[in-house]
């Protein structure tokens, strides 16, 4: 059993998983979170082990003290359970203390949610708008008029057109192209019914309404691809219209932009 | 997933980096436009509407509608230099709305006042 993270182990392992190796979608069986690509997901899942540690404590003691009761205060041995029906001590103690181990799990709770809802001032503005059944993203930051913002439907690739590699349900015709290291400001609506934005690496998950454009920020940590799906019941072939972003260089992301803008 | 960072650091390191990046964006962000070698040159700057202290809710609609009439208001009164409005609602707003109150305010019926 020595040495037994190899090198060659390792890369075996990726041959037999392949999904290991870019954890930013779902896996079958998937037991824990995708990688994270952003503070916030990271945050996210550093709160789900946070509480996590209390929940285990939490559990671990209460147990124990139903086995202890069950145990010790059986008909045989002890046929009159109450000898102490009042003692301030003890109920002084167990009020306090879980009021303590609730504000060790809300601190750090409202610390991640004010900085989930906290906008950073962006360099880049996008638009995700949900259809019945599929996605539009906008880019009008580089546009000196109404008609001339980029503008494309992103659809999902149907099983049978998939390439080999592809993943299905998940894929689709045109990604969303952001760039790392940027602060984003991701403005999601709807022009039927609701929708929901969503992709679990970068710990997003925003109701698309329509009427109401709801404003996220993501900040990407890496590159890489991230898929997602709609999360909000909008109709037959709502499993049918997920979320795929592509996260570049800064560089790469001006030149998919211009090339786009040269399409207009 | 073995994390053993606290969360109090996480949540300064958090901070640290949304700082580095306030300069590191800009500074990245400055060296373009990135002239295109390709025949037409397209310029490209990284920028789009700042955060508005007066919109500080997720839900950004009024934020987009005021900018809109931002801009109507500005063309309608100074008349020139309206287009950092122009480019601020064209960022925030989406383009179905737009073109529905551009074509309402054709007809007549926009209920704004420019
Ligand atoms: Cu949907």
């Amino acid at each position: 059993m020595k040495n037994f993270v190899t090198p060659g182990r390792v890369c075996s392992s990726f041959v037999i998983f392949p999904t290991w190796a870019i954890a930013d979608a779902a896996e079958p069986w998937q037991l824990s979170f995708q990688d994270p690509a952003t503070p916030i997901m990271q945050g996210l899942i550093d709160l789900h082990h946070d509480i996590f540690f209390f929940m285990v404590f939490i559990l671990l003691f209460v147990c124990w003290m139903l086995f202890r009761t069950v145990y010790h205060f059986s008909y045989d041995k002890n046929p009159i359970p109450q000898k102490i029906i009042h003692g301030t001590t003890i109920e002084i103690a167990w009020t306090i203390t879980p009021s303590i181990i609730l504000m060790f799990i809300a601190i750090p709770s409202f610390a991640l949610l004010y900085s989930m809802d906290e906008l950073t001032d962006p360099s880049i503005t996008i638009k995700a708008i949900g259809h019945q059944w599929y996605w539009t993203y906008e880019y009008s930051d580089y546009s000196s008029s109404d008609d001339q913002s980029i503008v494309y439907d992103s659809y999902m690739i149907p099983e049978d057109d998939l390439d080999l590699g592809q993943l299905r349900l998940l894929e689709v015709d045109n990604r969303v192209v952001l760039p790392i290291n940027t602060h984003i400001r991701v403005i999601i609506t709807s022009a039927d019914v609701l929708h929901s934005w969503a992709i679990p690496s970068l710990g997003v998950k925003c109701d698309a309404v329509p009427g109401r454009l709801n404003q996220i920020s993501v900040f990407l940590k890496r590159e890489g691809v991230f898929y997602g799906q709609c999360s909000e019941l909008c109709g037959a072939n709502h499993g049918f219209m997920p979320i795929v972003v592509e996260g570049v260089s800064l560089e790469n992301y001006i030149d998919w932009v211009s090339n786009k803008l040269k399409e207009i | 997933m073995g994390n053993s960072v606290s969360h109090a650091e996480a949540v300064e390191e958090e901070v640290v980096v949304s700082e580095e990046v306030v300069e590191a964006a800009p500074a990245e962000a400055e060296p373009e436009p990135v002239e295109e070698e390709a025949e037409e040159e397209i310029e490209i700057k990284i920028g789009t509407a700042k955060f508005d202290p007066r919109f500080p809710t997720t839900n950004q609609a009024k934020h987009c509608y005021t900018r809109y009439n931002e801009f109507h208001k500005c063309e309608a009164e100074a008349g020139a230099d309206c287009e950092k409005f122009g480019k601020a609602y064209r960022s925030i707003c989406p383009q179905e709305w737009v073109l529905k109150w551009n074509e309402q305010r054709e007809e007549g019926t926009w209920a704004g006042k420019y």
